[in-house]
């Protein structure tokens, strides 16, 4: 067999961004350890977000190729010059252990899981499986980061078309991804005023709004992000969450966006936010100071086309800008 | 009524709209919202599939029938951050299942929605058809005055809103010369609510045929009429507000094909029908007051 030959040959399993694959143990400060979170066992209706961590491996991989072929790379935005270093950044630990009969059981796998990156130094990405799995990943986060720095505190910003804040969800009890949100409100080391939502839309329980902007936190509609702008809404998120804290956690819910652009994602919602309003929001997140984060709600097997799990790992790519695309200097022999 | 009662799972349970107590013409009353099913499609031709659309619409209204479940509170619409107290649609929202139109002739089918409506209104209830293709709007609207929303116009329209296709210069004349009046997408995006309020009281008590093709269709890819210019579901929701706070007969839903190439896994068309339709009835049931709508 030809050398050509083997250089064609696809690796089954794909890893994010076609990242080495590795354990926390290969993770050193500033870099990013991948986990997935295959479980939707906690989704209340259309299930399906199991197969998002393999499908937004495959889908950053088909990026990733694009990327490191062409060496030096221009940002059709900015116009800098930019070299792909993902391979150097990222380390793909693989999937957490999912108990389907078990969430206490899946939690703690997951939480056991992005602790140890966020323990190496490391920023946990977390990979979903529904919006429930949110909580372990940040809980992971939120024990290391206490026992590395009792008092060190975060904040919290949520994409979402939901705010997932009730405490309880008829036969699912209080935790499952209606009730993410509440549970990182209850952790130690982020407080409610130092959380916030973008793109909710549509009704919310009552009680679950009123209780959040009672107590600070902020939240910005789908209806703020097309008034006010999807920068001008991600900087006030940012200002607001940051307030007194050095770090923040993100987690990314692809239903934020409009399901007639992706509508490959369990709980829809005509929020009229399109791919580019998205990666705006995000294009600000990616120069806040991110010490984990999460992407849920990723369901390929319910969007025929493909596209949901592909655009999810553009937004991934935005939100990772600066991490997985280094600054080149202009040596002037870009053409 | 036990799902108050008991956390049970969304999908669980008898199968009704917005998880509605079923109930019978009988039993109706002047403050009765009726919730019919016409699972039939007349007029589809080749694209056959819109004679699922009752199951699916019901389907996906179970997740909005806060009236009926114990775990939320009351909704709040984000943007107007306004109250609205469902409380009251329990026992006045009413699912009478399927009227009898499968395994008939088109003609005998549509006698029989015919017959239902009849029943329905004379009762001094409001209705809600499931339909169905294009034919239902016409079969359940019978001679009343007509709100049509999307689709296609023929020339009776009292109003003609956000029509789906060009229409004919002889079917507008008609209609003008009949007193109707027919709006774009464009003009009826700028019209002030209460402007809309009172075009559909002057129409007399109308009946209202909404198509899916009101939408645009990259919305959603379900409507076997699709169109790239057409409303979105907020725009598409204060118009329904408006037109339920006016004293309408009744709306026939019609246009979605869940079962469109790989598409009855996706279910944007249902959601979006689902949640304009929620505008429909709480203006229908005075939940939403002025200011909301405006």
């Amino acid at each position: 067999m030809s050398a050509d030959l083997d250089a064609l040959l696809t690796t089954p399993g794909a890893t994010l961004f076609a990242a080495p694959g590795g354990s926390a143990r290969d993770l050193t400060p500033g870099r990013i350890g991948v986990v997935g979170m295959p479980n939707d066992w906690t989704h209340s209706s259309r299930v399906g977000a199991r197969e998002g961590p393999a499908a937004l491996r495959e889908a950053s991989s088909e990026i990733a190729r694009a990327l490191t072929e062409d060496g030096t790379l221009i940002d059709p935005g900015g116009g800098d010059l930019r070299r792909w270093r993902g391979g150097d950044v990222l380390v793909d630990c693989g999937d957490a252990a999912v108990s389907p009969m078990s969430v206490e059981a899946t939690t703690e796998a997951i939480a056991a899981m992005t602790g140890a990156v966020a323990a190496a130094g490391a920023i946990p990405l977390a990979l979903g499986g529904d919006h429930y799995n949110s909580y372990p990943a940040c809980l992971g986060y939120s024990r290391a980061l206490a026992a590395a720095d009792p008092d060190a505190r975060y904040g919290y910003i949520q994409i979402d078309g939901h705010l997932d804040y009730s405490d309880r969800l008829g036969a699912w009890g209080d935790h499952n991804h209606a009730t993410n949100a509440r549970r990182i409100a209850e952790l130690p080391n982020v407080d409610i005023t130092n959380m916030a939502w973008i793109g909710i839309t549509g009704w919310v329980d009552g009680t679950d709004l009123t209780g959040i902007e009672a107590d600070g936190g902020r939240i910005f509609s789908s209806g703020d992000v097309h008034d006010q702008g999807p920068a001008a809404v991600a900087r006030a998120a940012v200002a607001h969450a940051m307030r007194g804290v050095d770090r923040l956690y993100l987690s990314i819910d692809v239903d934020a966006m409009d399901a007639g652009y992706l509508p490959g994602t369990g709980s829809i919602v005509p929020s009229a936010i399109t791919p580019r309003q998205y990666c705006q929001i995000l294009d600000v997140l990616a120069a806040a100071p991110l010490a984990g984060l999460d992407i849920c709600e990723v369901a390929p097997g319910l969007d025929p086309s493909g596209r949901t799990q592909r655009i999810a790992a553009h937004m991934l790519l935005r939100v990772l800008w600066h991490h997985l695309l280094a600054p080149v200097e202009d040596e002037g022999g870009s053409e | 009524m036990e799902l108050r009662q008991a956390p049970l799972p969304r999908m669980a349970g008898d199968l009704t709209f917005m998880r509605a107590p079923r109930g019978r013409i009988e039993d109706l009353g002047p403050d009765s919202l009726a919730v019919l099913g016409a699972p039939f499609e007349a007029a589809a031709g080749a694209r056959a599939g819109q004679r699922f659309g009752p199951r699916i619409l019901r389907e996906t209204s179970v997740y909005f029938g806060w009236q009926a479940n114990p775990q939320f509170s009351h909704p709040i619409d984000i943007d107007a951050r306004r109250n609205i107290d469902t409380s009251s649609i329990h026992g006045r929202l009413v699912d009478l299942g399927d009227a009898p139109v499968g395994d008939r002739p088109p003609d005998a089918a549509m006698a029989a929605l015919t017959g239902c409506v009849d029943d329905i209104l004379d009762r001094g209830a409001g209705v809600i058809v499931l339909g169905g293709d294009r034919a239902i709007g016409e079969a359940a609207s019978g001679d009343r005055p007509l709100v049509r929303i999307g689709g296609e116009v023929t020339g009776r329209e009292a109003l003609a809103l956000a029509p789906a296709a060009p229409v004919r210069r002889e079917t507008a004349d008609r209609l003008r010369e009949a007193g109707g009046l027919m709006l774009g997408v464009g003009r009826l995006v700028d019209l002030p609510s209460r402007e809309i309020m009172r075009l559909t009281q002057a129409a007399d008590r109308p009946f209202v045929h909404l198509d899916l093709s009101a939408l645009s269709a990259p919305l959603h890819g379900m409507s076997p009429t699709p169109r790239l210019a057409g409303l979105t579901a907020p725009q598409l929701y204060r118009v329904l507000v408006a037109i339920g706070r006016a004293p309408v007969r009744g709306l026939a839903v019609t246009g979605l094909d869940p079962a469109l190439n790989g598409l009855s896994i996706v279910k944007t068309g249902p959601r979006l029908l689902v949640t304009v339709l929620l505008g429909f009835i709480y203006g229908r049931m005075g939940l939403l007051d002025e200011e909301t709508t405006a």
